[in-house]
């Protein structure tokens, strides 16, 4: 990769500093300009990859509890340092006075740890809820206990309470959930890659960004229905990746456009670069409630189950989401595979221009900080033999 | 330290750096080649693994279709006969014409057929893009810099693309004019 030939950069350094301030430059000091250089390239290298390859895939989940933390303090070890005075006297009787720490202000200091709300989910993970969003979930629920958390305090003893979600499907609470992971094709000139779609093609099509997480964990998964009551439909589909999210690794979107060519799935495809790794999105064309066409795309290998349902839908007379929800469900449960992203580990990722750039400015103005250090430190060359601290 | 000796030091510094460099990246740019040849070569033998079940799936397949529209060709006419002879005799053939359910040609397994053929076709064509793309990062390892310096005269890998003659013909032409589709 072009970025490690910036370590060319201290081979010059090097011999620069020994043509024009050989006396001003110990001979272990020629060192410090290669070590600087590979561990900046190094750094610069995996935060380039990291950048590059970084993408977001949307988790789903079920809340299994919504807990409220009190308010609590407990004391600490003093972190104040007290300073005192003392005279002292070296080996030539010369008396001074000098400052020493002896101690601490305080024989503790006090944490406080103010109250939270939270809710865990059948992903194990924890999400920040609101006070408000904690009593509802608890309406939701019907249920509230006290739990004792046993705490070390020092004035204020905070405990917990819960609610927890009964297993049942009516008063599920779906979550989605961030996470990054690395996706290689992305970057790369892979044949799997996509075309870059333009701005005219997104507005003339009409199509999707991805939607944004609200209220702490919500995200719509139907999209582009205007003017139709899809509320019951997006709650089934939201059942779907909230039960299938953890159990399969799925997560649904469906995409609907209006009096639009079929072509337009195929360039949403390209917008999202095929979709995350876990996610199974499905592009209607719609005129009216009549089912134009549609167009299934994921990266699970599981081809047979993507042309399933494209045909389920095409055989739909009118739009029936709720019936598509309902059939997809087992279908996912039984078929769906995730795609291995590890699979593309073979693919090379080539840093853009600038970027390579960047990174040759930042190892030469290394170079150039660490050879003024060099010269002006205090370490000469002793004139006979060796080196001196001056 | 004679400026003799520190000539030396820095030129042995500088001889080690740009020597460890170089190799370490051969070290790299070599190990990195030979993966990528070994997953050419496995990818191959993969494709052509491929080939071979999605022919025999899809042949079977076929062959059962088949079977079931030879048996109900033979089962049809006479079963019809049976049944109209029958009531011929009874007098009975206009009222009976109207009500009575015939038996009907299934054509699901023919549908089944269609979707096993675009989903194994699917498959095959992402097994194939595959090993395209395996030989590109391979060629672009090989060619671009440094890789071309550090891995000079080593071959290229060759593969064979699975394709049909038709397309094959129009690939080569540019040309592809043939209409029909059946």
């Amino acid at each position: 990769m072009l970025v490690w030939l910036a370590l060319g950069i201290p081979v010059i350094t090097t011999l620069v500093l020994y043509h024009f301030w050989k006396h001003e430059v110990v001979i272990w000091e020629f060192i410090i300009p290669f070590v600087v250089s590979l561990i900046l390239v190094g750094i610069c290298h995996l935060v380039i990859q990291k950048q590059m390859t970084d993408a977001i895939e949307y988790w789903g989940g079920i809340v299994t509890k919504a807990e409220y933390y009190e308010r609590w303090n407990e004391r600490v070890p003093c972190v104040h340092p007290e300073y005192c005075t003392r005279t002292t006297t070296d080996f030539e009787g010369n008396s001074r006075i000098e400052t020493y720490q002896c101690g601490y202000i305080h024989p503790y200091d006090v944490a406080n740890h103010p109250p939270y709300w939270q809710v865990r989910n059948t992903n194990n993970e924890r999400i920040r809820i609101s006070q408000s969003h904690y009593q509802r979930l608890v309406t939701k629920f019907g249920n509230s206990r006290f739990v004792d958390m046993n705490r070390n305090y020092h004035t204020r003893d905070g405990d917990k309470y819960e609610s927890r979600w009964d297993q049942s499907e009516e008063l599920a609470e779906i979550t989605t959930t961030t996470h990054s992971y690395e996706n290689r094709v992305k970057p790369s000139r892979s044949v799997f890659n996509y075309e870059e779609v333009s701005d005219e093609e997104i507005a003339s099509y009409g199509l999707h960004t991805y939607p944004r997480i609200h209220t702490s964990y919500r995200q719509p998964v139907i999209l582009g229905a205007s003017g139709m009551d899809v509320r019951a439909a997006e709650r089934e589909f939201q059942l779907l990746n909230g039960y299938l999210g953890s159990r399969r690794q799925v997560r649904v979107f469906v995409l609907l456009f209006e009096n639009q060519p079929r072509e337009a799935g195929y360039i949403q495809e390209a917008l999202w670069i095929g979709g995350n790794k876990n996610e199974f999105v499905i592009t209607i064309g719609l005129d009216g409630d009549r089912v134009d066409w549609a167009h299934v795309f994921s990266w699970s290998e599981k081809d047979r189950l993507k042309i399933d349902t494209r045909h389920f839908i095409e055989e739909q007379s009118e739009i029936d989401l709720i019936s598509l929800a309902e059939w997809l469900r087992p279908q996912l449960r039984q078929r769906f595979e995730r795609k291995e992203f590890e699979d593309f580990s073979y693919l090379k990722v080539d840093p853009p221009l600038w970027a390579i750039l960047l990174v040759f400015f930042l190892v030469i103005a290394a170079n150039v900080g660490v050879s003024y250090f060099v010269i002006q430190n205090e370490y000469r060359e002793y004139r006979r033999n060796g080196w001196r601290r001056l | 330290m004679k400026n003799s000796n520190k000539l030396m030091w820095v030129m042995a510094l500088v001889c080690v750096a740009i020597g460890g460099a170089a190799f370490f990246s051969y070290i790299g740019y070599s190990n990195t080649e030979v993966e990528l040849r070994n997953q050419v070569e496995a990818q191959k033998q993969v494709l052509e693994s491929h080939h071979d079940r999605m022919w025999s799936t899809l042949a079977q397949q076929a062959q059962v279709s088949d079977q079931y529209r030879e048996v109900f060709e033979e089962v049809y006419p006479a079963l019809m006969e049976g049944r109209y002879s029958a009531n011929e005799a009874a007098g009975m053939l206009n009222i009976n014409v109207v009500t009575e359910d015939n038996p009907e040609f299934d054509t699901s397994l023919y549908r089944e057929l269609s979707r096993t053929i675009e989903s194994e076709r699917t498959s095959f064509h992402r097994t194939q893009s595959r090993l395209i793309d395996l030989h590109r990062e391979h060629k672009s390892l090989v060619q671009t810099f440094p890789g071309s310096l550090m891995l000079a005269g080593r071959d290229d890998v060759e593969i064979t693309i699975i394709s049909s003659t038709r397309s094959r013909q129009a690939a080569e032409t540019g040309i592809d004019d043939d209409r029909e589709l059946f």
